[in-house]
């Protein structure tokens, strides 16, 4: 055997578009660099893969296209298909990865994980039933909290490096680029609701272009935006130049030569964390900016303050009142900022009052580099916390620690009248919700006292059986009436899922065990509300931020 | 070759073979899950578009 063959390899499967592949790089570039000994593959489409070789190939020792378009076009029959495909899945099989990451969350790469071969496997496949196993526990935690709430704190970047267990810091481009009087704009996005008005836009730029002669504005886009170009460009400015249809590898070369990029959450954003470049992303509608802000330091977030943000995609809206909240003279002041020092220093934002007027609608955001490892969104001027925000957060300290162990600082929250009530009213639901588990603790504990006595016959034991499953009817009815609560409860009945012991005994210890778990987290959010609460109590805002998760 | 409808009729076909055996408790083949890929490919293919 060559000595080739004898490398550790690792098999990265992402069968998801442009962003999560960047995203995916990220966290590759992090194991990479941890691991050089290691040979890295990925596996990808070939439509959202072959664009960004350029970058990928930077990473990934071995990159693996699935091509639909040719496997399909070349298949007369399912049989053929399948033929095909067996053959492809036996050539990634030559390899003997010895880890596979599956780190797409989609049907297609649970297949495909379950079909290759390697004994250490992490994110979903299926079983031999053709039921979702996930073994590991931040892949329980992405199923279980990303898929259905606005709650999960973490970038996905960070997401996949706990999956993963890697921990270098993002990058910080230290390549100073030669940057010209220019800016980027990515003014479209895949869904209207989250793509600010081309008549903001325009406004935006003509601001730029009046205070700024000099200042070159280039609009990023596909062939399909370009018939758009004009809504942002109604005076046929000189200063504003289309740039679309380009290659990934010219985009980022524009985007390294620009002194900011202002844009909707889009993959154009992805691909400015690998320049210098500092970004202003304008989060609307369905966009969760903490999942999927641009993972650099310097990233900035603005994001309306409104209860419905951030909604769910599928959620009828006629009238995007989030877009109106987003001031695009607000937008033009930070982004000006920006332009003209690289970073935004929070006293001057502060202390700006004009742009402290103007912020009343929307809450700007920056990352902060927290545990030397994550980024967490801070926001940079005073307003008042939502309950979505400060539950965020509650669950930032509270997940790393359970999950990762590893003990945070973050702010106290800033509650205002609607909040506070809102943070005493959950004191009692958490209380509900500990009860629960507690009798469902219960219960696991008399089904193993009974199953260690002789019995009969399994009907002795069903009615305790029925009784523990209850529990479940009992966290999904209050989890309607406390949407705050659902990472919690969705976590731990994921957890509950995918137990693997063999003998009923053992299912009744390791449910137990997940229930007692699910207490201990109850707990520590109880606490963090309860001190929320206290310090909220006995400080005014204007005084400094008290840090939680001290102890 | 054959054309879009029969080829996805083939799958549904077997796509319900495989689902009545895992509902039966028996285990799924290679062959099973490669259908199940196939399947699930052609059904991002489409929404990738």
């Amino acid at each position: 055997m060559s000595k080739a063959n004898k490398k550790f390899k690792v098999l990265f499967i992402q069968l998801n578009r442009f962003g999560d592949l960047l995203q995916t790089l990220q966290c590759a570039l992090s194991y990479k660099t941890e691991n050089p000994d290691r040979e890295i593959h990925l596996i990808g489409y070939t439509q959202f893969v072959s664009p960004l070789l350029f970058l990928l190939k930077d990473v990934f020792d071995e990159i693996h296209q699935i091509d639909t378009k040719k496997l399909f076009k070349n298949s007369s029959s399912q049989s053929h298909i399948v033929k095909s495909l067996k053959s492809e899945i036996a050539q990634i099989n030559h390899y003997n990865f010895q880890q596979v990451f599956n780190l797409s969350f989609s049907k297609s790469s649970e297949y495909l994980t379950t079909l290759i071969s390697s004994n250490k496997k992490k994110g979903l496949r299926r079983n031999k039933s053709g039921q979702i196993i996930i073994e590991d526990q931040w892949s329980q935690y992405v199923f279980a909290t990303t898929m259905s709430s606005n709650l999960n704190p973490f970038n996905l970047v960070d997401l996949f490096k706990s999956i993963v267990k890697t921990k270098m810091a993002p990058l910080i481009e230290s390549e100073e680029a030669e940057k010209g009087e220019i800016i980027c704009i990515h003014p479209f996005a895949s869904l209207e609701r989250k793509q600010y008005g081309f008549s903001y836009w325009e406004q935006i730029c003509s601001n730029f272009i009046i205070k700024y002669p000099e200042i070159k504005i280039y609009v990023l886009g596909s062939d399909l935006d370009e018939m758009n170009f004009q809504h942002i460009n109604k005076n046929n400015s000189s200063q504003i130049i289309p740039y679309f249809g380009k290659s990934f590898e010219k985009v980022l070369e524009k985007l390294n030569q620009s002194k900011l990029l202002i844009a909707n959450d889009s993959m154009v954003g992805h691909l400015s964390a690998f320049t210098s470049t500092p970004s202003l992303t304008l989060a609307l509608g369905s966009v969760r900016p903490e999942e999927t802000t641009p993972y650099k330091l310097n990233a900035y977030v603005l994001e309306p303050n409104i209860d419905c943000f951030s909604c769910s995609p599928r959620t009828p809206c006629d009238f995007y009142q989030c877009h109106y909240k987003l001031n695009p003279k607000y937008v033009f002041m930070i982004s000006e900022l920006l332009y003209l020092n690289g970073n935004l220093p929070d006293e001057e934002v502060i202390n700006n009052e004009e742009i402290l007027n103007l912020s009343s609608g929307a809450s700007l955001f920056k990352y902060d580099l927290v545990n030397d490892s994550q980024l967490h969104l801070s926001k940079l001027h005073f307003n008042y916390d939502s309950s979505e925000q400060i539950f965020r957060n509650f669950y930032f300290l509270i997940w790393n620690l359970y999950l990762n162990n590893q003990d945070t600082n973050l702010s106290f929250p800033y509650l205002n009248k609607k909040s506070s009530t809102e943070l005493l009213s959950y004191k009692r639901k958490i209380e509900s919700a500990y009860e629960i588990y507690s009798f469902g603790s219960k219960f696991s504990s008399d089904i193993i006292d009974r199953l260690t006595k002789p019995f009969d016959s399994f009907d002795e034991i069903q009615p305790l059986i029925d009784k523990l499953n209850e529990i479940d009817t009992l966290l999904n009815i209050l989890k309607e009436g406390s949407p705050l609560l659902s990472p919690i409860i969705n976590f731990f009945y994921v957890q509950k899922m995918n137990i693997t012991s063999n003998t009923l005994i053992d299912v009744a210890r390791d449910t137990k065990l997940i229930l007692n778990e699910a207490q201990s987290v109850l707990s520590a959010l109880l606490e963090l509300s309860q001190k929320s609460i206290e310090n909220n109590i006995k400080s005014s805002p204007s005084v400094s931020r008290s840090s939680i998760g001290d102890n | 070759m054959q054309d879009d409808t029969s080829l996805q009729n083939e799958i549904l076909n077997s796509l319900e073979t495989i689902k009545n055996k895992a509902n039966q408790g028996v285990e799924l083949s290679e062959e099973d899950f490669l259908i199940l890929l196939a399947s699930s490919l052609i059904e991002e293919a489409s929404t990738n578009q």
